[in-house]
């Protein structure tokens, strides 16, 4: 069954980026919105996660929370989950949290100390006739 | 395709379940007591449907009793269906349900086989009573999904949001 994501744009976000990326099981690309925060550190390779099969299947929404830490190499560090609404999308969102990537510092920056957060939404939509 | 195969691979499940479900009723029997029936549920587990309907219709002409006779229309409704010949494979579920209204795994498979003929509502009655008696039934829950994909199907929407670090529940302030 091929899963789908569309991309879907909104001019009253702002910062917002729409991206094709790279799904955390590296099967097939993963279209999700993104929407650009303003944290110390800049994500480089964002990874989506992949909607949950069973939750798909009994048609499960759900949102997480992912808090983590960035190291100087902008890899993500100490990655857990602050809040989820249903354990099934736990999974997927700290796994592409770890596949995603921000941009190095250089070797005089200082590490900011503070922890970024991620928040992933699974939605379904009715499908376009 | 692949909701075909997925779709397949279901029925599979059951009706290879159906038949060692009942085995297990049978104590005294090493073995099993209908070669042709047993052979028959393996061939249909591995996707030899057209060999696993001829040794289960083989199977049925020998079979002793209800209960080998209900195992064969089981698995012979699968085996139709598997073959994509729904209007078939309808007889036997129904042969099925006539005789044993409990049985869960022919209201999964007669649901399916309802999808198959795109007779929706038939479909979702039968996924309800099947759920009515086995309520943690995984496979009906497959099927339910094939059911709402047909009728009310949905798009995948992630959205990645790195805009939220604030807590989610505010910090009291100290007075």
């Amino acid at each position: 069954m091929k899963r789908t994501a569309s991309i879907f744009l909104s001019s009253l976000l702002t910062g917002l980026l729409v991206g094709v990326t790279v799904n955390a099981d590296d099967e097939e690309p993963v279209l999700a919105r993104i929407i650009d925060g303003e944290t110390e550190r800049v994500p480089l390779h964002t990874v989506a996660p992949r909607y949950p099969r069973k939750a798909r299947r009994d048609r499960v929404q759900g949102e997480v929370q992912v808090c983590f830490e960035v190291d100087r190499a902008g890899h993500p560090r100490r990655v857990a989950v602050r809040y989820s609404s249903n354990r099934a999308f736990e999974k997927p969102s700290t796994k592409a949290v770890r596949a995603s990537t921000f941009k190095a510092l250089g070797k005089d920056d200082p590490v900011p100390g503070i922890k970024s957060c991620r928040t992933f939404i699974f939605a379904l939509e009715p499908s376009e006739p | 395709m692949c909701r075909v195969l997925s779709l397949l691979a279901m029925i599979l499940l059951a009706a290879v379940q159906v038949f060692a479900d009942e085995e297990i009723q049978s104590k005294t029997v090493i073995g099993p007591s209908n070669i042709d029936l047993y052979d028959g549920a393996n061939a249909l587990l591995a996707g030899n449907s057209e060999e696993g309907v001829a040794l289960t219709l083989k199977g049925l002409e020998f079979a002793h009793g209800q209960r080998e006779t209900k195992i064969a229309h089981s698995n012979l409704c699968a085996g139709f269906l598997m073959l994509r010949q729904a209007e078939t494979a309808l007889q036997h579920c129904n042969w099925v349900l006539d005789i044993d209204p409990y049985h869960w795994r022919s209201y999964n498979n007669r649901a399916l086989v309802y999808l198959q003929l795109e007779r929706h509502e038939e479909s979702e009655a039968d996924i309800k009573r099947g759920q009515e008696l086995n309520p943690r039934s995984e496979k009906l829950k497959e099927v339910k999904g094939l059911y709402l994909d047909e009728v009310e199907p949905v798009d995948e929407k992630i959205t990645i949001d790195d805009r939220r670090n604030e807590p989610l529940t505010p910090v009291e302030k100290p007075e």
